[in-house]
């Protein structure tokens, strides 16, 4: 056993609107021995409209939780795709821009001098079920269940984060060990609409509908996702006729995994992926 | 697409210098705007072109000659929703998403009407439950939005069942460092100008 030990960001959405997708995450950590522990007093990871509307505070704000890590002397560990960048883009520039190490010293009284990594989950997974001890880990299997990967566009990183991973793959390797069938199609890295979900449904709801014809025409049952913002848009702005499950990855990891919590999760859905789940399942 | 914006018809050059818009949005975004060669790949791939009354790359157009005003007043600017793949196919490794954050920034301090409302009170209200709290409490953000935008009955159904099956909190969680937050606020508050000087002009 190897185990890895890292801090963890949960973020805003995971404590909050996913929080199923928080309890699969700790599910599958313990058992995979990646030991989580929580920063200790988090912030916002200044994604959304901080960004959105003050670049440098986002940093700042960025700044504190990648600081509070820097003092565990650990790695972070993030599964929200949102905060992931957010984190990355302001450790880029705490590291490279003068400017803004001066600026964040004078308000937060540090600077990041650790070569402190900034991990999404799926950037382990693939990897670590491979490892020896793990291959034998999954106890339930998938088979049967076609999907469709989606990644979503926040894991298309700007320029300067260029030289982290891509996860792209990264799905397909961990749905691939649970025995499901990947639906090839077009869509994996297309934009969901983000929170213009919330301030203009009328633009968001056709770019969705559009998502969900695109995987049923890819002959899925149901669409993965890596990203909770991208899995609440599709859950809430598909038009009715369209409707499919939405899953979050770690959700059915933690399921092959052994997790007996899994209805609970699926009951959170907005879409109820119950019946797909027991019919494509049942007999098994 | 419509472009009713004419470049012509607004501002003449601010200030005689012309590089100093091109300027301050480079120091904000940290960008360096000048290297983009109009090739139209930000325009190409972005998934909400259809709404915008200019198209990225004519924004960079207008940043680079200096037509700050001009900019600063387009809906584009506030359409953006920062999902990079803009950035990610610049051949010139531009943040594209980065420059309109900062564009953003600028139009609010310049206090130049959104001509988008609704998204700009989705900014502003979730902005200051960070503020606030040190973390976004999604219930309270979208209540005082639904109130501002007066739509309090769209998205009801959708809001309630959320509440039911826990996917939204009443309780705020907060940081406990408050002064520590409140220092970082106040580092960028003192500087530029926020939402409450915005809507006092």
């Amino acid at each position: 056993m190897n185990a890895i030990d890292l801090a963890y960001y949960p973020g805003c959405t995971l404590s909050s609107t996913a929080r199923e997708i928080d309890a699969a995450v700790h599910y599958v950590c313990r058992a995979l021995d990646i030991h989580l522990t929580a920063l200790p007093d988090w912030n916002c990871c200044g994604s959304s409209s901080v960004h959105a509307v003050r670049p440098q505070l986002a940093v700042s704000l960025a700044a504190r939780n990648l600081f509070q890590a820097q003092s565990m002397g650990r790695d972070l560990m993030v599964m929200c795709a949102g905060c992931a960048n957010r984190l990355r883009v302001a450790a880029n520039q705490l590291r490279h821009d003068d400017t803004s190490r001066r600026v964040n010293r004078e308000i937060l009284g540090a600077t990041l001098d650790r070569d402190l990594h900034v991990f999404h989950l799926m950037d382990l997974l693939p990897h670590r079920l491979k490892e020896k001890p793990y291959v034998g880990a999954l106890q339930r299997s998938l088979k049967g269940l076609r999907y469709v990967p989606y990644y979503g566009c926040l894991l298309a990183a700007p320029p300067e984060l260029k030289h982290y991973p891509k996860l792209h793959g990264s799905m397909e390797a961990v749905m691939g060990r649970l025995g499901a069938e990947t639906r090839p199609w077009g869509y994996q890295a297309k934009c969901c609409g983000a929170f213009l979900s919330v301030a203009r449904p009328d633009i968001v709801a056709p770019m969705v509908d559009d998502i969900m014809d695109q995987a049923r025409l890819a002959g899925a049952d149901c669409v993965v996702t890596a990203c909770a913002m991208c899995q609440l848009n599709l859950e809430l702005r598909c038009q009715a006729d369209k409707r499919m499950p939405v899953f979050s990855v770690v959700e059915l990891l933690a399921y092959g995994l052994g997790a007996s919590a899994w209805p609970d999760w699926f009951k959170k859905h907005l879409i109820d992926p119950l019946p797909l789940f027991r019919g494509k399942l049942s007999g098994r | 697409m419509t472009d009713p914006i004419d470049p012509m018809e607004i501002d003449v050059k601010p200030d005689g210098d012309a590089d100093r818009f091109l300027n301050i949005v480079n120091h904000i975004s940290r960008q360096n705007i000048s290297l983009c060669w109009q090739c139209l790949c930000c325009s190409g791939g972005c998934p909400f072109a259809v709404h915008m009354d200019l198209l990225p790359n004519k924004v960079i157009r207008l940043v680079q000659l200096g037509y700050g005003r001009a900019a600063l007043r387009c809906r584009t600017i506030w359409l953006c929703v920062g999902c990079h793949t803009c950035s990610s196919q610049c051949p010139n490794s531009i943040d594209v998403a980065a420059i309109m954050d900062a564009l953003r920034q600028l139009a609010i301090r310049e206090g130049i009407a959104a001509p988008e409302m609704d998204i700009y009170r989705f900014h502003k209200f979730i902005y200051a439950s960070v503020e606030r709290h040190g973390r976004l409490n999604k219930l309270e953000a979208m209540v005082h939005f639904k109130l501002g935008a007066g739509k309090i009955f769209s998205d009801l159904a959708p809001g309630l069942k959320m509440l039911t099956r826990g996917k939204l909190e009443l309780l705020s969680q907060k940081v406990a460092d408050r002064d520590e937050l409140g220092r970082v606020f106040a580092h960028y508050n003192r500087k530029r100008r926020s939402f409450d000087t915005h809507e006092r002009d």
